[in-house]
């Protein structure tokens, strides 16, 4: 089953990049593709990830650990299955501080009472030295991310807390990392509409801070325009849209995506009918010829079903593949 | 003047909580603590509400899936809440469900054939097996799907066409009222967007009358002649879709609506947010059950548990304050 | 059908089994009833020769005949019991566990007692209440085993209870009988038919058992158990009399076992749902 079928993107330096997609459009696999999480039986064929110019497919097991540790963060729907049930979310997140030594250490150097303030190297540091600059160093990032009573959170097992107390702490456990890359996959869709809006205005004002990039996976269009420079858009394992977010909601090219837009209620705009998309998405085991929308597209034509589309630039740098946007086709 | 199909009137159900040995009850589970409401003929009602505000427990108590522990429920001023046996069933008829899961609703050792037929034969709708057969060919092609789909089994479906036969089904017993209880949450935007245009498209052609229930504020918005909005067992507010969405008066529905991001990049929020989670059913806030979260609180909110009042026509609020509140939904901005 | 066909001892057990299902139901047309009463003093007691392939036993009667004639008796009263039991069962542990409340309270209540006495023992005590005859034999084991098929069925029924399809029934107002009857049932009686092909197995052996103690049937019964009571005091003369009943319990047991274990095997990925 082809689940990704050439699938490029490139999320530059402090950007946040939005990836939206029905189910089974391969959103996901592509961020644990990137963060090296796949199972066992998915085999990446084809292709390169490349992490500040380093291929992270070509990375030994234990090299692409340390990427998963220092540079890569990722957060997932389901905060359950990530935090460990039987560590307070103290140790898990003093954990996170304890693998990056030289974050530690220029912290220490920084609190360090008294006038020498010489940036010491990690082995100088006593193991509770440590440990006291990792709690320091949590319940800097529980203030971050708006966690209240961080003492007492600090203590805490995850079934204590609430969902979106959860949610927080594995913000905060990336964040703690200071990753290069955040990827963030469906972190609100498990939540209750207000406690997503305490998470999204997190994420709105954490993006002013934060100097990574974000990879933002998300079904919703609505977290999509508000949180995210650029969209990709994806349907059935490719992408078949690109462009800078304002562009996207103004202009939408590919069929799918206007299809897509049509379809969901918005409180804005009163519609009287949505407008849907026939069919349903397809077997990825055998995936349709040709453009994999084609079977559900209301302006397929001969090309569509014979040719796959490429991404093509239409200016702006939006992309799009499909046959309608070739040779000044309009 | 249109005639109310169905008015609940200060519904509750507790759930005991007990504890230790002997089994005794430590408190209760309020799902929903005092429910007033009143739906027409041909409208849509929509209920809104986060979990733990008690909506779909409210939709089950209505088709007395549970019994409720308070109240009444009256059926065009019948009063249905403790009826029994034959006079039930035949109320049951007027009334029609869709549940949210697809893959659960439908047996799945029955072909659709057989499950639209059985409801038809067991409340004697049909006198015959051709009779039943024919309806049962009218209507799955109401809802879209072809004849040959009646002689397969619900898991050679996929969720939507599930939903679709949940619909078909519903329509078995020729009902006046369906209650949909999250209908699209499991189904993606496309799929969605069908079968809301069908139950729309169907309510017109039929006379159908809908309490939707949703957490999905978007969908709400869509479907709703009116909307009333939970928290933790009781009604906020309740008035026409409009109303709510663009001039609420209660808080909550203020920060629900603000809550919901909008797929238009051009705007500019002001977004309410409120502080802190969502009580436990079982430690219900005293006076005012919204008061722990509410930007406006005071004293009196944590003393009186404010009734809900009708402050216009048509508009109930349950709040000790006039507010004015600004609109939740931004103008443009770019 | 094909794991059915896959293991060897599965297949050797089905394929005896219905072996002998086959002797009990067309036996009569082979080997004549009459031989049962065709007693014949002077031939007693021979072993086994090429007139008769088995023996004879102490009435004088053909061995092998019998023996044949008995599986007919024996497979009957194993078919009865376990069809019997499983349909009781099956009844009531669906009844009660759909209906809930006292009456499954006080049931399972019921089974709990039918459980602390072992199964023989308790047989036993109520065939000899019962008094003598066949029908009262077959009654007594009956007893004894509905109580693990309404366990095990109403087990399932509170887990299928609470599936969403079962709201969907009785929100359109669908009567509980029906719903247990139409729809619950089917859905959670595989465990139970499971069990009951492994039970056929140990019925038999029960009813022989008890047979063979002297319940149930007379001296002159074709019943493998009855046989083996008789061949009891010529054990050291005409030690066939024992063995070839014997032997014939024995393997259609066990062939009822292994092709039970094949069923379950078949059966128990759709077990998982």
């Amino acid at each position: 089953m082809k689940a990704l079928d050439g699938v490029s993107f490139t999320v530059r330096k402090g950007e946040a990049l939005g990836l939206v997609g029905e189910s089974g459009c391969g959103k996901s696999v592509t961020a644990l593709t990137i963060v090296g999480l796949l199972p066992e039986n998915a085999t990446v064929t084809e292709g390169e990830i490349l992490l500040a110019g380093k291929n992270l497919l070509a990375l030994k097991h234990d090299e692409m650990r340390k990427v998963r540790a220092t540079e890569i963060a990722m957060v997932f729907q389901d905060p359950t299955t990530f935090l460990n049930p039987v560590l307070t979310i103290g140790e898990q997140l003093e954990e996170v501080f304890l693998l990056s030594p030289k974050h530690l250490a220029s912290v220490a150097s920084e609190k360090k009472e008294g006038s020498d303030n010489k940036a010491k190297s990690i082995k100088s540091l006593s193991k509770s030295q440590q440990k006291k600059t990792a709690k320091l160093l949590s319940i800097d990032v529980m203030k971050r991310v708006r966690l209240p009573d961080q003492e007492r959170v600090l203590k805490e097992y995850p079934h204590e807390l609430s969902g979106g107390m959860r949610q927080r702490c594995m913000i905060a456990m990336a964040l703690a990392r200071n990753p290069a890359l955040f990827i963030a996959d469906e972190i609100t869709t498990a939540l209750d509409v207000t406690i997503q809006a305490q998470i999204l205005e997190l994420l709105r004002e954490l993006k002013r801070e934060f100097q990574g990039s974000t990879l933002l996976i998300t079904h919703d269009l609505g977290i999509v325009a508000e949180l995210c420079d650029r969209v990709a858009v994806m349907y059935a394992g490719n992408i078949v849209e690109l462009a800078n977010v304002k562009e996207l909601f103004a202009n939408p090219l590919h069929p799918y995506t206007r299809g897509l837009i049509r379809a969901v209620p918005m409180l804005d705009k009163r519609k009287d009918r949505l407008e849907t998309i026939q069919g349903s998405v397809p077997d990825l085991i055998y995936p349709p010829p040709g453009c994999r929308f084609h079977p559900r597209c209301p302006l397929a034509f001969e090309k569509c079903k014979r040719v796959k589309p490429e991404l093509l630039n239409v200016g702006q740098g939006h992309t799009v593949a499909c046959h309608l946007y070739e040779e000044g086709k309009s | 003047m249109t005639r109310s199909v169905l008015e609940i009137k200060d519904l509750k159900k507790w759930f005991p909580v007990t504890a230790g040995l002997l089994g005794r009850v430590k408190g209760h589970v309020k799902a929903v603590d005092g429910v007033d409401l009143e739906i027409e003929e041909g409208e849509t009602f929509g209920l809104v509400g986060e979990s733990g505000s008690g909506k779909t427990t409210l939709g089950r108590c209505i088709l007395r899936l549970i019994e409720p522990s308070y109240g009444k429920i009256m059926y065009r001023d019948q009063d249905i809440t403790r009826l029994k046996g034959e006079a039930f069933r035949k109320i049951q008829r007027k009334f029609g469900i869709v549940f949210q899961d697809p893959y659960a609703s439908l047996d799945p050792r029955q072909t659709i054939k057989s499950a639209l037929i059985e409801p038809m034969k067991y409340h004697k709708i049909v006198q015959s097996e051709d009779q039943a057969a024919k309806k049962a060919e009218e209507l799955i092609k109401r809802v879209g799907l072809n004849e040959d789909h009646l002689y397969r089994f619900p898991h050679e479906f996929s969720g939507g066409q599930r939903q679709r036969v949940a619909v078909a089904r519903a329509l078995t017993t020729d009902p006046e009222i369906i209650i949909l209880d999250e209908p699209t949450s499991f189904l993606d935007v496309s799929v969605q967007a069908q079968i809301l245009n069908l139950l729309s498209d169907l309510q017109e052609e039929l006379d159908l009358t809908y309490l939707f229930i949703s957490h999905n504020l978007s969908v709400i918005e869509h479907m709703s002649n009116r909307v009333g909005v939970m928290y933790l067992g009781k009604l906020m507010e309740a008035a026409p879709r409009d109303t709510i969405y663009r001039r609420p008066e209660h808080p909550y529905t203020h920060a629900l609506i603000s809550a919901l991001p909008i797929p238009n990049p051009d705007l500019v929020r002001e977004r309410v947010v409120l502080s802190g989670d969502i009580p436990s059913p079982v430690n219900i806030p005293s006076g005012c059950r919204f008061r722990t979260r509410c930007p406006y609180v005071k004293d009196l909110c944590a003393q009186e548990d404010p009734p809900l009042e009708s402050r216009r026509v048509g508009h109930l609020v349950s709040c000790h304050f006039d507010l004015k509140l600004s609109s939740p939904i931004p103008i443009l901005k770019t | 059908m094909h794991l059915l066909v896959q293991n060897k001892l599965v297949l050797t057990g089905t394929i005896i089994s219905v072996g002998v299902l086959m002797t009990a139901i067309f036996g009569t047309l082979v080997i004549s009833p009459a031989i049962a009463t065709a007693i014949n003093l002077p031939n007693r007691l021979q072993p086994p020769s090429v007139t008769h392939w088995l023996g004879t036993d102490d009435y004088g009667r053909d061995l092998f005949g019998m023996i044949v004639l008995s599986t007919r008796l024996d497979v009957a009263a194993m078919l009865e019991i376990v069809g019997a039991g499983v349909a009781i069962g099956v009844t009531l542990g669906a009844f009660s566990g759909f209906l809930g409340g006292k009456i499954d309270e006080a049931l399972m209540r019921v089974t709990d007692i039918f459980f602390s006495i072992p199964g023989l023992i308790l047989a036993l005590a109520i065939a000899a209440a019962l008094g003598r005859g066949l029908n009262n034999l077959i009654l007594a084991i009956i007893v004894v085993q509905w109580p693990g098929y309404t366990r095990i069925l109403r087990g399932q029924v509170l887990a299928e209870k609470q599936r969403l399809y079962v709201d969907a029934l009785r929100a359109l107002g669908i009567g509980k009988v029906r719903i247990i009857l139409r729809h619950i049932i089917p859905n959670t009686i595989y465990p139970v038919i499971v069990q009951c092909t492994l039970d056929l197995g140990g019925v038999i052996l029960t009813f022989a058992g008890l047979s063979f103690l002297g319940f149930g049937t007379s001296a002159l019964t074709p019943e493998l158990g009855r046989l083996i009571t008789a061949g009891q005091t010529y054990i050291f003369q005409a030690p066939w009399l024992t063995a070839f009943p014997g032997l014939a319990i024995l393997i259609i047991s066990l062939a009822f076992n292994l092709m039970g274990d094949g069923i379950r095997d078949v059966l128990d990925p759709r077990l998982r749902r």
